[in-house]
């Protein structure tokens, strides 16, 4: 009886019973079910950021360290100096150059330098040297106590003469003073040579002492190695200290943005994924083109920064953004009705959409933050113009952009369809205005692109790109 | 297939998304099948709703050897039982203690209703000839199997079963001969 022909047609009617549950069924079984163990996005953001900043960190670490050894090398220069032969030789006969004592003070170099080598941790002593410096030959003399670098400056000024000093061995940092002249002298008779490093900063303060302090051509005085390295003679340059605090400020920057398929072709950004899509409904029957690329709509840009010096030229800026940018497409009528889209691997049920055509105009809108990590470089000491790059890691907050399904003709959107974590890299450039005065700020240029889509696979590729003029207003500089 | 397998791991993985989506592909069949048993729409909907939370409480034990849909199918149909066995609304007409016997009819009449009209008129039986004419017509229980799931004997399943299908048959020709005198008068 089962299997006769009224039970047959009875089955196959049935098994083509479908019925639409109302929405809230859904929301009812998913109150049932136990919670879903959402990624923890803000701590990846966290650690995102986390892992930015420790980078840089490092980096700034590298660079700090680079200094560091720079002047390090620099006070074995002047004690080389002051320790090895040191010839007086006058410009002219006339100038009366008298053999006279010299005594400089050695001062500990700015910055700790901290480590196991023996030669830094007795770098961190002040070490004091006297040379006596003969008219026209080569000396060696005792060394009695050490005087301060005023004294000894004075001292070289009452010298009245121009001085010509001979790397002819470096010489390493030794416990005591003896100890110090006597592997300096076994070193400059074995001939053993080290070039020492220095700086033009050094080499500029050096001469600045002597012309400003030395009112003559006469007591002109210039020390040079034969390693044609200049070594200073005075301490100045470890006084002249790079700002080391952080800096911060805020910021505002508007200008324009959009979307793109690639940054490097002009692929249409709502053609490119039409064949993933598989069957769905509904059927709309919308204009059967395809749809124009998105223009350019307005972007603007909140930011409170903070940055702090590398070196004399590198900077290192981060701080936190909020970003709203937009663009705009053309479409059809909207459809106020639920509607299940089936894709390859994902479904989704939207309640109104948009048809493709040309009669309305859709503002695509983002909301986002970021925290960008960016290197900015001083191309000039002589002004103060920059440029700068960097990633920017940006979490999307909300958006309203959509996504079109080719085979249907129209748009939809849905929070499922978007990346919300968003890497991106920047380039810009800009100057600082006023920089002498008591209101300093910027201005300048800064492009960004995105590297990821904002669009989720299969819904297609959208990666967000602006173009933006800012001006940034220091706090505490 | 392969798709309903991509589903299934997501949905072991309880992750939402895989949940909504296995929800999307099979929620209008399930409540066609949900309708069949139960005397309203809400009701439907509330075995439904039951019937998937069981789905995916219980996906673990789905092999993956057979459609998934019939998988699902035969959840949503024990959960709709129990449903009708819980509800006092239907407590009393799944009481079947009066056997009484019905001739089996072999009549085969046309079926030209169309599917919800028929579905609608599956909804009028008594519950107790609705659930064993569901079970057995449409799902393809056998008499022993409907017996084990309600809890009575294979005879008073045939008895019911026969009934169900007579009266369904009277008001099929009823209905068929209804719409033709309309369209006649029209």
């Amino acid at each position: 009886m089962q299997n006769s022909e009224f039970e047959k047609k009875m089955q196959q009617k049935m098994e083509e019973l479908k019925l639409s549950p109302a929405d809230n069924v859904w929301d009812k079984i998913e109150a049932g079910l136990p919670p879903e163990k959402k990624p923890r996005r803000w701590m990846i953001f966290i650690l995102l950021f986390a892992g930015l900043t420790t980078g840089a960190l490092i980096l700034w670490n590298h660079f700090y360290t680079a200094k560091s050894q720079a002047e390090e090398d620099l006070s074995i220069a002047k004690k080389t100096v002051l320790q090895n032969t040191i010839s007086k030789n006058p410009v002219s006969p006339e100038a009366g150059i008298s053999a006279d004592t010299v005594s400089l003070k050695i001062e500990k170099p700015a910055g700790s330098i901290s480590g196991d080598d023996e030669r830094r941790k007795d770098l961190t002593k002040p070490a004091s040297v006297k040379v006596k410096i003969s008219n026209g030959t080569t000396a060696y003399s005792d060394i009695p106590e050490s005087e301060n670098t005023a004294t000894a400056k004075e001292q070289l000024l009452k010298a009245d003469a121009v001085v010509k000093a001979k790397i002819k061995a470096a010489v390493p940092v030794s416990d005591t003073e003896e100890d110090f002249v006597a592997d300096s002298l076994r070193r400059s008779e074995t001939g053993e040579i080290k070039t020492v490093k220095t700086n033009e900063v050094a080499i500029a303060e050096t001469q600045d002492l002597i012309t400003a302090d030395t009112k003559s051509e006469k007591d002109s005085i210039v020390i040079k190695t034969t390693d044609t390295t200049e070594i200073p003679v005075k301490d100045k340059s470890f006084k002249k200290k790079e700002n080391s605090n952080w800096q911060y400020g805020v910021g505002i920057a508007s200008g324009i943005s959009t979307v793109k398929n690639s940054l490097f072709n002009s692929s249409p950004v709502f053609a490119s994924f039409a064949g993933s899509f598989s069957s769905g409904s509904p059927n709309p029957g919308g204009v059967n083109n395809i749809p124009d690329n998105p223009s350019a709509g307005i972007a603007f840009n909140l930011s409170f920064y903070v940055q702090k010096d590398i070196n004399s030229r590198w900077k290192f800026n981060t701080g936190l953004n909020y970003l709203y940018q937009s663009n705009t497409i053309r479409t059809g009528n909207r459809v106020d009705s639920t509607a299940n889209f089936y894709f390859t691997t994902k479904s989704l049920k939207v309640d109104s959409y948009y048809l493709s055509g040309d009669s309305l105009q859709y503002k695509s809108k983002f909301h986002l933050l970021e925290i960008p990590v960016l290197f900015q470089y001083r191309i000039s000491k002589k002004y103060p113009v920059y440029v700068k790059t960097g990633p920017s890691v940006a979490y999307l907050l909300n958006s309203n952009a959509m996504v079109y399904k080719a085979n249907q003709r129209l748009y939809f959107t849905d929070d499922a369809i978007f990346n919300r974590l968003l890497l991106s890299m920047s380039i810009g450039a800009g100057f600082n205005l006023a920089e002498k005065s008591k209101f300093p700020f910027t201005i300048g240029y800064q492009f960004k692109y995105s590297i990821g889509s904002i669009i989720k696979d299969p819904f297609g590729k959208q990666h967000i790109m602006n173009s933006l003029f800012y001006l940034r207003v220091p706090l505490k500089k | 297939m392969e798709q309903d397998i991509k589903l299934v791991k997501g949905c072991l993985k309880n992750e939402r998304v895989s949940q909504k989506q296995l929800y999307n592909r099979f929620a209008d069949v399930m409540l066609g099948v949900c309708y069949r048993y139960t005397k309203s729409l809400a009701d439907a909907e509330d075995v439904l709703q039951e019937g998937f939370i069981r789905v995916f409480k219980n996906l673990h034990q789905y092999k993956r050897e057979g459609e998934l849909g019939a998988w699902i199918r035969r959840i949503m149909v024990n959960t709709a039982l129990t449903y009708l066995k819980r509800n006092a609304k239907y407590q009393a007409d799944l009481y079947f203690d009066k056997i009484e016997m019905h001739p089996v009819t072999t009549e085969n009449p046309e079926i030209k209703l169309d599917t919800k009209e028929l579905a609608s008129l599956i909804q009028q039986l008594p519950t107790g000839y609705q659930t064993i004419f569901n079970l057995h017509a449409v799902e393809g229980y056998t008499h022993v199997e409907i017996g084990e799931l309600l809890g009575i004997t294979d005879g008073t399943s045939r008895s019911q079963y026969a009934r169900a299908r007579a009266l369904l048959i009277t008001w099929i020709k009823k209905n068929y001969s209804d719409n033709k005198l309309q369209s006649y008068a029209k």
